[in-house]
């Protein structure tokens, strides 16, 4: 089992410091198509690690509905930046808005289905002790969110379509917020337990998808004209992929542990 | 569900507080560790006594969710040598 995790934790710190390294050797906008094909690897093995951990638990209980929809959600995502990279890198068309915004949105109602599941099949202890600190940092989220994500999305120059658009995907990203502090809720449920550091996992993971995806609220300029230093918001987009994916083989691995201790030895 | 019922449509009336404790512990391990792995199980506990089904369920929960959590869960499983 620890061996797996660690075999886990260094392939994919692999895939991030190769990612990372493209990035930073990368001269934009030559490099701009292959820093784009290296981003999607992260996305597609989030998906693949998704449906094997869906496999793993099998479809008809509760967790494996959680982690079909979890998946679908990152399904979502994969697709909507492979649509994006394909509008901008090979058609050269201006992916915002376009119907890779459409799919990127649907992952939203998909990861609060998934949510919504797991607490109400985890049956949560709500402590003052758990609670205070996630309200905490998810109120710090929401005001952040909903400040750069709807707010500072509106903008008189863009057109009522991109405004809509724009304004989406911040009450997407609150709606993450507010859901991370049940991911925390759910991670502290299983302390000592080896769920515990997987769960964290996918807290972390959606932590990092709201700071990128603020960041790209915040710096949507620069980054679309390429400058390199804000490419670099890539990379959390990319550390949370791959902390999805470790989360996702971790509970899949633990999973299989017990399949496997009642397996007839051969 | 389908699998509780298939499981307790199987077992003879004289072992209804095994068939209880079987059902809880299936339900249990559906919960936790998906309805594959709970098909597993309900095979493995057919010939185990209720209290290897009892520490069975028991060890599993400790090492994946934690003492606190094991012991929140185990209250739906009757102890049978408490």
């Amino acid at each position: 089992m620890k061996n797996k995790r660690l075999f886990f934790s260094l392939f994919l710190s692999l895939i991030f410091l190769f990612s990372a390294g493209m990035y930073y050797f990368a001269q934009f906008p030559d490099w701009f198509k292959i820093t784009q094909i290296i981003y999607l690897v992260s996305p597609f093995i989030a998906v693949l690690s998704g449906f094997y951990l869906v496999k793993t638990y099998g479809i008809g209980g509760s967790r494996g509905k959680v982690f079909l929809f979890f998946t679908l959600g990152l399904l979502a995502w994969f697709l909507g930046d492979v649509l994006w990279m394909l509008f901008s890198v090979f058609l050269d068309i201006d992916p915002f808005p376009s119907v890779a915004d459409v799919v990127y949105l649907i992952s939203y109602p998909l990861l609060l289905t998934s949510v919504l599941i797991e607490v109400f099949t985890n049956k949560i202890s709500w402590t003052a002790k758990k609670l205070v600190p996630a309200i905490l940092l998810s109120a710090f989220l929401i005001i952040f969110t909903s400040y750069y994500g709807i707010y500072y999305a509106y903008s008189t120059d863009a057109t009522m379509l991109e405004n809509i658009v724009s304004i989406a995907y911040g009450v997407g990203d609150t709606l993450i917020a507010v859901l991370i502090i049940f991911v925390l809720m759910v991670s502290l449920e299983y302390q000592k337990g080896q769920f515990f550091l997987p769960w964290i996992g996918l807290f972390m993971g959606m932590i990092f998808m709201v700071f990128a995806d603020i960041l790209y609220a915040v710096y949507y300029e620069p980054y679309g004209l390429l400058i390199k230093t804000y490419q670099y918001i890539d990379l959390l987009w990319i550390a949370s992929y791959l902390t999805f994916s470790y989360s996702q083989l971790c509970i899949a691995s633990i999973v299989k542990g017990a399949q496997d201790k009642i397996k007839p030895k051969k | 569900m389908q699998l509780l019922m298939n499981y307790t449509s199987t077992m003879n009336q004289s072992d209804s507080s095994k068939t209880e404790l079987v059902v809880a512990a299936i339900e249990i391990i559906s919960e936790n560790f998906g309805s594959y792995t709970a098909k597993l199980y309900q095979e493995y506990y057919m010939d185990k006594s209720p209290q290897q089904i009892y520490e069975s369920v028991q060890e599993l929960l400790n090492e994946v969710v934690g003492p606190t959590k094991t012991a929140e869960i185990l209250k739906k499983l009757n102890n049978p040598n408490p």
